[in-house]
């Protein structure tokens, strides 16, 4: 399965069922994709969904990422992920305050 | 079965394609099984395998669960056969390491167990949790267990699938005579299948017949490429085709036709090379063979011991005087020979097309200009060559002179973090072979390395490289800045990074060891193929470790410099990898093919075409239905050709499309377990598989 398997229904599903933050993460583009363009299919589709699709539903786009990186790059998964705890930290935060 | 029967219809090309899974909620009662394994204690020192163990039991419809210290042991498999039968188990949950490793392993138990392999899940708690959680052990514990819950919620929406089938031309087709080509080519013709093999060229033996001596034992080129190619021509279950580029190729692993173009050759088979052609062509063109510094005629034979021995028509150079075809003996030249087509059938293809040496720019920090005394390693390989431009001689091209001192330059298009950021791998030793040349001609000439290191890795290299030190060749680790002419010479300016000072020294001659670069015309056949290449241009294989010889395209292998910058020993290697890989797919009657694959519901499928589009592998395409008595278009998927990545069932607005393996129900259960406790307090991560 491919980042482009990834449709918009599940990640506003997701966002539906008050996930805190949702990360989509692939092969870079261009080249890297196993199923050639995957990766640009979805890139176009989240880019959709955080101008326009997520505004709509009043749904902070920042809380969507995309994030290339390739099963070779643990130490940027693990550097995504860090950033990302401190977002949903910071956001916990913000509605406590 | 309806649906099956229509399928197998429509789909010729399938031999036995498994019956469709059922479309409706299974009404069967689920029985999951559970395993939690400890992996040793790469899980268990992390995470508390008991109490996931536990925890898994209290979901719903698990029967067992259990826990295992090595579930891929047979200890662990057996007792997941015997739950199996024992429990009436339908569904399996296996908590382990990456399905990547062991995957094939619990889905051949399933299926031993008479259990569909498809309805076996894997939780990812290695990996994905103990490894990275070492510090965090209830949390890890907590992740295993919504890991768990995940799994058994996908299990749940799981389809028994069934493998796909097709039958399988037996031979091959090889794109590129270079060694790695040819080698795979002979390796696959000796096994008994007949191989295609095609070369844009006129001649085989591409970069290697170039050169003048390998670097692993200072071996002669020629007595590599000569024999290897002779064995080639020769063969009787080979067919070469020289002048020849690939049209157009279509289909799938087992069953790739492929479209032949062969431009004409001008010169006939009853060619005996004895030259007179050339000898009265008046057209005189710089020569590529010899990196453009001699010249040959239009009609050409590029060396003597060139394969096929057949001389060849420059069509672009050639003015078409005919005064070779009236100087040839035996009537050999027809210039009005015309180029054809052909069509071949094959189930394996290599891809051998190899790499070229990098060309400085224009502008370059090295003074290079094709004109001054700086030589790239290649044309000093032609210079050392006895039948090269000078004989043989490293002459200066300013004033003729042999040089007195001598400066190689390391890493010239390679290794430069703004530009070509890769170890073209080859150049230390080329330049350690071609300074043990020139030490041997000339004992007094003083030759300095200027490099970053020496990469001296393969067996016998380290001698080499000590040898060359033993004779007074001087390594400096020094990069070169720039180099600039002075007085009768050029000036080198480069930083000593052992002495941490600048460094100037004037030499009269210099030789830019450069690397390797992505071939030419490439993208063409990447296009027809689907092949992708990695962002240094290189073709890229599907897995560099697990799967470093096939491509993303199932019966699409590489072979050669086309993967990335490689040696003589090391294509040649490869050639006889890739052509096992092959052979695993000729020897078979019939290929198999996982069950990952998308399916239209022909009954939902409104005709939009969105997913033909979307396809990036042309997978599906477009049939015309009758539908209450109306003509409609709609898609079919070409399960042969189907790839399994879901593009097509992420943008179907309909919702006609299953990507079976990882279908709407099975990812969307799967968001829900996860997002079940504590939802805010989480970052769903939706990643590719691969």
């Amino acid at each position: 399965m491919c980042t482009g398997r990834i449709s918009q229904e599940m990640i506003l599903h997701a966002f539906e069922k008050g996930a805190g933050l949702v990360l989509v993460g692939g092969c870079h583009p261009p080249g890297d994709c196993r199923y050639i363009n995957g990766n640009l299919q979805c890139e176009e589709m989240i880019k959709k969904l955080k101008e326009k699709v997520l505004p709509e539903k009043g749904i902070d786009p920042e809380r969507l990422r995309l994030e290339w990186i390739s099963s070779a790059e643990g130490n940027i998964f693990q550097k995504v992920m860090c950033e990302l705890c401190e977002q949903l930290e910071e956001a916990r935060k913000g509605v406590r305050g | 079965m309806e649906e099956n029967a229509r399928a197998e219809e429509s789909l010729p090309e399938i031999a036995e394609a498994g019956p469709e899974p059922e479309t409706e909620e299974s009404e069967e009662e689920l029985r999951i099984g559970v395993y939690v394994c400890h992996c040793g204690l790469n899980i268990a020192q992390v995470v508390d395998c008991a109490a996931v163990a536990e925890y898994a039991a209290t979901l719903p419809d698990v029967v067992v669960a259990r826990e295992n210290m090595y579930s891929c042991a047979d200890p662990g498999q057996i007792q997941i056969k015997e739950d199996i039968a024992a429990y009436g188990l339908n569904r399996v949950v296996v908590a382990a390491c990456s399905v990547k490793m062991h995957g094939p392993t619990f889905m051949n138990v399933c299926q031993e167990a008479g259990l569909n392999p498809y309805l076996m899940m894997m939780a990812n708690i290695r990996e994905h949790c103990s490894w990275v959680h070492r510090d965090a052990p209830e949390g890890a514990t907590r992740k295993a267990m919504e890991q768990v819950k995940m799994a058994v919620a996908k299990v749940r929406h799981a389809h028994a699938l069934h493998d796909r089938y097709v039958p399988v031309k037996r031979a091959a087709l090889v794109i590129g005579g270079g060694m790695a080509g040819m080698q795979a080519a002979l390796d696959m013709a000796d096994a008994g299948y007949p191989v295609f093999l095609v070369e844009r060229e006129p001649f085989l033996g591409g970069r290697a017949a170039q050169l003048l001596r390998t670097f692993d034992h200072m071996e002669r080129m020629s007595c590599l490429v000569s024999p290897l190619a002779m064995k080639v021509l020769n063969h009787p279950l080979i067919r070469v085709f020289t002048l020849t580029e690939v049209e157009s190729i279509s289909g799938y692993v087992g069953n790739f036709q492929v479209r032949l173009a062969r431009r004409p050759r001008y010169v006939g088979e009853s060619c005996d090379a004895c030259g007179a052609c050339a000898e009265a062509c008046p057209v005189a063109v710089p020569d590529p063979f010899q990196v453009g510094m001699a010249e040959r005629k239009a009609i050409y034979l590029p060396h003597p011991q060139a394969a096929p021995y057949l001389y060849c028509v420059d069509e672009e150079a050639c003015t078409r005087c005919g005064a070779c075809a009236e100087a040839c003996p035996r009537s050999a030249v027809d210039l009005g020979m015309e180029g054809g087509e052909e069509t071949v059938e094959v189930g394996a293809v290599v891809l051998a097309v190899g790499a070229q040496p990098y060309r400085p720019p224009e502008e370059n920090p090295w003074s290079y200009d094709g004109k001054s005394d700086v030589f790239t390693s290649l044309e000093m390989e032609r210079m050392l060559h006895p039948l090269g431009p000078t004989g043989g001689k490293p002459l200066r091209r300013s004033d003729g002179r042999l040089p007195e001192s001598l400066a190689f330059i390391q890493c010239v298009g390679s290794r430069d973090p703004e530009g070509n950021a890769w170890c073209s791998r080859i150049c230390c030793m080329n330049t350690i072979k071609q300074a043990l040349i020139l030490k041997a001609l000339y004992p007094s000439v003083r030759i300095y390395v200027y490099h970053r290191d020496i990469r001296a890795y393969k067996k016998d290299h380290e001698d080499l490289y000590r040898l060359a030190r033993d004779q007074g060749v001087i390594f400096l680790r020094a990069p070169v800045r720039e180099v600039v002419p002075g007085e009768g010479g050029l000036v080198i300016h480069a930083y000593d990074e052992v002495m941490r000072r600048p460094v100037r020294q004037e030499v009269d001659m210099v030789v830019l060891a450069t690397g390797m670069v992505r071939q030419d015309g490439v993208q063409r056949l990447q296009d027809m193929l689907k092949v992708p290449s990695s962002a240094d241009g290189f073709l890229m294989e599907a897995h560099p470790k697990l799967r470093p010889l096939e491509t993303a395209i199932t019966g699409v292998m590489l072979a050669g410099s086309c993967q990335f910058p490689k040696d003589l020993g090391d294509c040649l290697l490869q050639g006889s990898a890739a052509a096992a890989k092959c052979l695993g797919i000729l020897g078979k009657e019939e290929m198999r093919l996982d069950a990952i694959i998308a399916h239209v519901n022909p009954e939902k499928c409104n005709g939009c075409l969105v997913c033909v589009k979307r396809c990036p592998f042309s997978a599906i395409v477009t049939e015309e239905a009758e539908v209450e008595g109306k003509k409609r278009k709609r898609a079919r998927v070409i399960e042969a050709s189907c790839k399994g990545c879901g593009i097509c069932a992420a943008r179907c607005k309909q919702k006609a499309i299953e990507a079976r393996g990882f279908s709407d129900p099975e990812i969307f259960s799967q968001i829900d377990a996860a997002l079940e406790e504590d939802p805010g307090g989480k970052v769903l991560a939706l990643v590719c598989h691969w």
